[in-house]
């Protein structure tokens, strides 16, 4: 249930990133909503959530939008792993955590976007792409990792608390 | 790591290998995946769509809302109402000139069949151009159609589904058109998109953008020059404007001179588009009408 409702919120991310984002677009760049999202939930969830709910997005991702499919579905699953393997032995609640490992996530993503779609075909410079596209992409998607980050963690204690008061009331009758 | 983790990402890293490889396979084969999916995320796609129009709306509103400050203290009693027609008719004005082009560009290109299509949706990411437009194959649309938008060619529809294509832009960093300087003995150029947000001038202060690749003399080509498609081309008939040349200058990744272009077709102002529905044909003057030597 709980893997179906994240996918479903990544859906409309994805969506999200097709439509209206670019409308706050900074000099023709958007942020990634997915890779902020997709750190929280392995982050929060666990890898293994991380893994499928990266997966099961990737692909949609793949299918509406993308020229190859599995690709996104590999790097979106990766994310959400890596970030449950990472942050196993740390603090989640702190900020910094997810803010660098979306950080981290965005420019791995974003090198081998770059390698796919610039590099190899050869249609921009390496120096070039990594300045004009990757630095801007990166910083604005860490201004938005913040807010995903706060909507998330708000989420996440509010589905705790209820469960918790669901729970008492069930023991109480 | 348990060996129940390891197993899951494991099967997670098999299904997109198998996914990968049945990609280089089959290509396009697998589309038919694409069209029942996208039939279901219409409705979201178009709410999410309306959104954006409105967020849109809201940023020129706010443009209008700054011109009517100004005039508060002459007309207090007519600001709200003004700013409200205000609004309601730069919308309209806006729809109504694209609308306007595309009807001149199509009565120009009035030989050719067409089809008005809406724009649905935008590319995701920021390392490829393409939009979604809401007409398929059900609407006869095929590959390689040429699409025209706002005074120019746009690109070609790259890949068709049912219900919805996907047009590569000119400005995509894939896309190559054979170009013509419009004037009398213009000449031949290829003219290549560049990624939106890379702007290699500070002079260009537009987001999008395309290059013109000068293979031996730049002499022949100058700033204000406007660029056209050849009868090279494959897919795009002759004539159809693609840019007006911005600057010329020596590219600092290959040193080759370079024109930079600013398309006559802007993406981020369009709402609708019109599809040629007919592949490369000659050019058949209307009835009525002779054809001068």
């Amino acid at each position: 249930m709980i893997l179906l409702f994240h996918s479903l919120v990544g859906f409309f991310l994805i969506v999200s990133e097709a439509t209206w984002l670019h409308e706050l677009s900074l000099g023709g760049i958007i942020p990634s909503l997915m890779i902020p999202y997709l750190v929280c939930v392995g982050t929060f969830q666990g890898r293994d959530k991380g893994l499928w709910c990266g997966l099961i997005t990737g692909l949609v991702h793949d299918l509406i939008f993308s020229r190859t499919l599995g690709l996104f579905a590999l790097m979106y699953m990766l994310c959400g792993y890596a970030s449950g393997v990472l942050t196993t032995n740390l603090d989640r609640t702190r900020l910094m955590i997810p803010l660098a490992l979306s950080g981290l996530m965005t420019l791995v993503m974003g090198l081998l976007q770059a390698l796919l779609f610039q590099w190899i075909p050869g249609t921009m410079g390496v120096g070039e792409s990594i300045l004009r596209v990757l630095v801007p992409e990166l910083i604005y998607t860490l201004l938005t990792s913040v807010l995903v980050y706060v909507l998330y963690y708000a989420g996440f204690r509010l589905y705790r608390r209820l469960k918790y008061w669901i729970r008492q009331r069930r023991i109480a009758q | 790591m348990n060996s129940r983790s390891k197993k899951k990402l494991w099967t997670g890293l098999a299904i997109c290998a198998a996914l990968l490889i049945l990609t280089a396979v089959l290509g396009r084969r697998f589309n038919f995946v694409r069209s029942p999916l996208y039939r279901i995320i219409s409705p979201v796609t178009s709410v999410f769509g309306d959104f954006a129009s409105w967020l849109d709306e809201r940023a020129h509103g706010l443009d209008s809302r700054e011109e009517l400050l100004n005039r508060i203290n002459s007309l207090e009693r007519q600001v709200e109402s003004l700013e409200q027609e205000n609004r309601l008719l730069q919308s309209q004005n806006r729809r109504a000139r694209e609308l306007e082009e595309l009807y001149d560009l199509s009565y120009d290109f009035r030989s050719y069949p067409q089809t008005a299509a809406e724009i649905i949706g935008l590319s995701p990411s920021n390392w490829y151009d393409f939009i979604l437009i809401g007409k398929g194959s059900a609407d006869g649309i095929e590959e390689m159609m040429p699409v025209i938008a706002g005074g120019g060619l746009l690109g070609y529809v790259s890949t068709v589904y049912d219900t919805y294509s996907q047009v590569t832009t000119l400005v995509d960093s894939e896309s190559l058109v054979f170009g013509q300087v419009n004037r009398p003995e213009g000449a031949l150029v290829r003219v290549r998109g560049a990624l939106s947000g890379y702007q290699a001038s500070s002079r260009i202060n537009n987001e999008e953008y395309l290059i013109v690749i000068l293979d031996d003399d730049s002499s022949n080509i100058c700033v204000g020059d406007e660029i056209v498609t050849s009868s090279l081309s494959d897919i795009y008939p002759a004539g159809l404007s693609i840019g007006t040349v911005i600057e010329i200058s020596q590219s600092p990744s290959t040193g080759e001179f370079v024109a930079y272009l600013e398309p006559s077709a802007h993406i981020s102002q369009l709402d609708l588009v019109s599809i040629l529905t007919s592949l490369k044909t000659p050019y058949v003057p209307p009835a009525g009408e002779e054809e001068t030597p």
